[in-house]
């Protein structure tokens, strides 16, 4: 048995090894330029380079020889250049060198940095250029030249045209010893933590896999295992893959901020090219929003609304398995631009018409690709657990009995179901647009880029209603458990949470308030958004209530949950600067909202998460969790929270906008964020540190937990919902559907008949044929 | 704060008040509830109130006065900010046809009260950079886009303007939306392709002299997403007396 024992040790780690070297080298063989040579600084007159226009570069030789000055004449012909009768300008250029230095010759040439050239003001007149270009001591150069052709009316108009071209030259080939060190390409950075967190989870769920079942690993055991969590549509696997892909994705997405605040740490910093940053943070927002925060509420929301209602599984199971593995591909296309370099930089917004034009990147392409994938998903997601809440609820559950988390879902999925079709619509428009040419964006032929603020918008915006209305429900049931009290005033925390519901459908018009829409528009969309704090600050005041005369038991998700009535209420109140018209004309697009939204985002939905992983994962695992491990990572992941975004608030209403590569701090020459409050940058990136690695803190008391965790009994906390009536873990199926539990209400005083409106709307959801049986 | 609009001041110095007395509020009953009615170790003496039992509703715990409560005074809070919200708006979207509005009429227009009139400034925003033009009749003290100054590496046009006088951006854009942002004027528009949008700037100086002879400096950023370029698409904004 020892024997075997040991050569199963050595064949796991055999195959975590060679799991490693197999994709190792993968990532140091990509070609040196992944992302390719930038062609920065380009202010080209026209969106669409002409091929009107050619640009030439002479003087140059087919070899260079190491470290000789050369002189280049730059020179263009087409376009309107010089069509004007008495012209003001006739042209301009833009030359970047990848290596040796660029020197001027005469004032009408300027030079930025030693490896990019342009025009001066004198230049503007010519058509023609001459610049000195001294060669490096080995290598290639590629030169990358603008050129615009200018009409002379002696301003920018659409009339101009430009074209570009790139040439490449050899020199003399470096020995071995003189090739230089080359900073790391933080694109290979990123693919090698990706495939590093790949393998890491592939060893966590080996190793889990092995302590559970040491025999498993010959092949008639594993086979049965893996082709079992592949093709489950148990809704309990389908979770627990959900909860897998949430939390990778979770920490992908961290690895792409981290990045991005190294980025902004100090001002003027070059760790990330532009090109670069902007995908970074494309990527961060679209992997937070749709691959992170929705999985993990999906796998809350199918471990527990079944087991909360009573019914033995979801009500289209192989839907189910179909809306989780529509992802993992979905998330595919969407990152297949960042491994040719060529990443969406279009923001998670894909504001219109950048989307649709050629400066965007080609990955843009998939990455809608990927969102529709995301689309189908979650339509068929929501439809599946309107049905199952709808027609599977055990008896005696009526609409007024269901706990606040299946309200929640429920609400949230209503919503998703609602309005996400609508954005799909303006994806598949986007996809037509950027693959076979219609115009539903293109300005040029007519096309409406407010279009898609609107379909978008409506979709965003109850979007962001959708993730964050799950993690209240996590905190009415833990709140009111700990506590150890009914949660106060449950018929007002449904109303809020559907009036919540309901009115995110029409304040949409606030994320656009400086879009150039009609002002009309914007007023009433200021109206209704201001009313939005009406419901939220019911269940706020409601959930304080709760602990009124309660007896409150600390527990980690007990903390979690105070600790999220602190960063939502925070997040709540500079939500109300937004609505007030006036104020957004500044506060729009800054670090304000950054600010803003990580509170609501963050500290709403992640911290509710986290609150509801505490409280459900002995359910899920059959195990209690550490509580000592789950103390310190509440302490560690709230301060450092805070640490990253409370000070964005004062430093976006200081001038420092969004999606910006870099910030200005004040200079002689002009005023913006002043040098003391310059150093908070540093202080939010160190906490952003601190922040992504307090949580690994809770993935290893999660590992912990499944190998060497105590035993937990089915009701740890003292929860009434169903899932509590089950084992920990809970049988499959969770119930016996031919003999499903029966929910009692305490409240005997009232009729446990429903009303004329529910008799009304259960008459919508059974079908007649059902009814008939009934009656007989 | 550097913020030298009057209606963004106020109104911001207003929200303050009530986010700190809404916050203070909230924070103090979360600390004293959560203090105060904790589990104690020696819990013989914790009677179950809502007789929290596996499998049954439990029951009700709610109080339909307080609950109004919450939902009228908050309700009457919000109506009072949308109100004072509403006052700045009409100086925010006078209306340019309208002698009577906060900025009067088009200078060059012939009914136009020379004391109470604003200046047309045509800004085209293309990837990456900012074209102004000023009115012809402008002098250099009353509007000037011909100076251009560096920017950490980068050339940027400087727009200079005079404190006191009334100013109305025509916004285009050549290629895809940007959003020119005053940072000091707390104003921004986007500037959409195929439509045109509009924005009144109204100059002011933090400082009471204006920053003396060379005027005060401040950045205009681009804040909407346009592209590679798109954080060092800026512009200086000189206002002098």
């Amino acid at each position: 048995m020892m024997q075997q024992k040991s050569f199963i040790r050595t064949l796991v780690l055999l195959t975590v090894l060679g799991l490693a070297l197999s994709m190792a080298p993968k990532a140091d063989s990509l070609p040196t330029g992944i992302n390719g040579f930038s062609e920065k600084g380009c202010t080209c007159h026209g969106a669409v380079p002409d091929p009107g226009v050619t640009p030439s570069i002479e003087g140059l030789p087919a070899n260079f020889n190491a470290s000789t000055t050369y002189t280049l004449t730059i020179s263009f012909t087409g376009g309107p250049s010089g069509t004007s009768a008495a012209p003001e300008n006739l042209g301009g250029f833009n030359l970047a060198v990848d290596s040796g230095t660029l020197a001027n010759i005469g004032e009408d040439v300027q030079i930025w940095g030693s490896n990019e050239a342009g025009h001066t003001e004198l230049g503007n007149d010519q058509t023609s250029w001459n610049v000195d270009w001294t060669s490096p001591a080995s290598g290639s150069a590629t030169f990358t030249l603008a050129t615009n052709s200018v009409n002379g009316d002696g301003g920018a108009s659409p009339d101009d045209k430009w074209n570009m071209m790139s040439m490449t030259v050899q020199g003399p080939s470096a020995g071995a010893a003189a090739e230089e060190l080359q900073s790391a390409d933080p694109f290979v950075v990123l693919i090698t933590l990706i495939i590093v967190s790949g393998i890491l989870l592939a060893s966590v769920i080996l190793y889990t896999f092995y302590r559970v079942s040491p025999d498993g690993f010959n092949w008639d055991s594993f086979s049965p295992w893996i082709v079992e969590w592949l093709t489950s549509t148990d809704h309990k696997k389908v979770g627990t893959l959900y909860f897998i892909a949430g939390f990778f994705f979770l920490g992908v997405g961290g690895v792409m901020a981290l990045l991005i605040r190294i980025q902004l740490a100090v001002p003027g910093n070059d760790f990330l090219t532009q090109d670069q940053y902007n995908s970074f943070f494309t990527m961060h927002g679209t992997t937070m929003i749709f691959l992170a925060a929705m999985p993990l509420i999906n796998g809350f929301a199918n471990w527990l609304i079944p087991l909360q209602i009573g019914a033995h599984d979801l009500a289209l199971p192989r839907i189910n398995a179909m809306s989780f593995w529509l992802q993992p591909f979905a998330a595919l296309l969407i990152f297949t631009g960042v491994f040719s370099g060529q990443a969406a930089d279009v923001g998670w917004t894909g504001y219109a018409p950048y989307i649709v034009s050629e400066t965007a990147h080609t990955g843009t392409t998939l990455w809608a690709a990927g969102q529709i994938m995301l689309v189908a998903s979650s339509t068929l997601t929501g439809i599946n657990f309107l049905a199952t809440i709808c027609g599977m609820r055990a008896p005696g559950m009526g609409w007024m009995q269901m706990p606040l988390f299946t309200w929640s879902i429920f609400i949230a999925n209503l919503m998703l179901f609602l309005s996400i079709p609508a954005w799909g619509v303006g994806l598949i428009q986007v996809y037509l647009d950027r693959t076979i040419g219609t115009a539903f964006y293109h300005v040029a032929s007519g096309g409406d880029p407010l279009l898609w603020s609107h379909l978008f918008w409506y979709f965003g915006h109850p979007e962001v209603y959708v993730v964050i209305l799950p993690a209240f429900g996590v905190i009415s049931e833990v709140l009111a458990t700990s506590a150890r009290r009914s949660v106060f005033g449950y018929r007002s925390m449904v109303y809020a949470m559907a009036g919540i519901g309901i009115v995110a459908f029409i304040v949409y018009g606030h994320h656009m308030f400086t879009s150039g829409m009609s002002p009309t528009l914007r007023f009433v969309t200021m109206l209704t958004t201001m009313l939005v704090a009406v419901p939220t600050g019911i269940k706020i005041f409601n959930w304080l209530k709760t602990m009124h005369r309660g007896s409150l038991v600390y527990r980690t998700h007990t903390l979690w949950a105070l600790g999220f009535l602190v960063t939502f209420t925070l997040g709540g109140i500079s939500g109300m600067f937004f609505p007030s018209l006036a104020m957004d004309t500044h506060l729009h697009e800054t670090y304000f909202v950054v600010a803003h939204f990580h509170y609501v985002f963050v500290g709403g939905t992640v911290f509710g998460v986290f609150c509801g992983i505490y409280y459900w994962f002995p359910k899920m695992s059959g195990r209690m969790m550490d509580e000592k491990l789950g103390l310190l990572h509440f302490l560690t992941g709230f301060i450092s929270f805070n640490g990253i975004f409370w000070p964005m608030h004062k430093l976006g209403v200081l001038g420092m906008a969004r999606r910006h590569h870099t910030w200005f701090i004040t200079t002689d020459d002009f005023a913006n964020i002043p040098a003391e409050m310059a150093s908070w940058n540093l202080f939010i990136t160190v906490s952003a540190f601190l922040f992504f690695f307090s949580n690994f803190i809770m993935v290893a008391n999660m590992i912990k937990t499944v190998v060497a965790g105590e035993k937990a009994p089915a009701d740890p906390w003292g929860g009434w919902s169903f899932e509590w009536m089950c084992s920990s873990p809970p049988p499959t199926p969770s119930f016996d559907p031919h003999n499903p539990p029966v929910l009692r209400d305490a409240n005997e005083h009232i009729a446990s008949e429903p009303t004329r409106f529910g008799q009304w709307f259960e008459s919508l959801m059974m079908p007649e044929d059902d009814e008939k049986e009934v009656s007989h | 704060m550097g913020i030298a609009s009057a209606a963004f001041d106020s109104l911001w110095n207003e929200y303050l008040v009530w986010s700190a007395i809404v916050g203070g509020f909230t924070f103090i009953w979360l600390a004293h509830h959560s203090l105060t009615y904790r589990s104690k170790d020696d819990d013989d003496d914790w009677v179950d109130v809502d007789g929290i039992e596996v499998g049954v509703f439990p029951k009700h715990n709610d109080n339909i006065s307080l609950e109004l409560a919450w939902t009228i005074i908050p309700f009457i809070l919000i109506v009072y900010l949308t109100y004072i919200s509403w006052g700045p708006l009409s100086d925010v979207w006078a209306d340019p046809n309208d002698p009577d509005s906060a900025y009067g009429l088009d200078c060059t227009d012939a009914a136009a009260d020379p004391n109470k009139c604003y200046h047309i400034i045509d800004i085209t925003a293309q990837q990456w950079f900012w074209s102004f033009e000023c009115p012809e009749y402008a002098g250099p003290t009353l509007c000037d886009a011909s100076e251009y100054q560096d920017l950490n590496g980068t050339m940027v046009p400087v727009l200079s303007l005079k404190e006191g006088e009334f100013y109305l951006a025509n916004l285009t854009s050549l290629d895809v939306t940007h959003a020119p942002w005053f940072v000091s004027f707390g104003v921004k528009e986007d500037a959409v392709p195929g439509l045109d949008t509009q924005v009144w700037i109204i100059p002011t100086c933090e400082e009471a002299d204006c920053g003396g002879e060379d005027g005060e400096s401040t950045l205009l950023l681009c804040t909407e997403y346009c592209g590679d370029d798109h954080a060092y698409m800026a512009a200086v904004i000189n206002v002098h007396k």
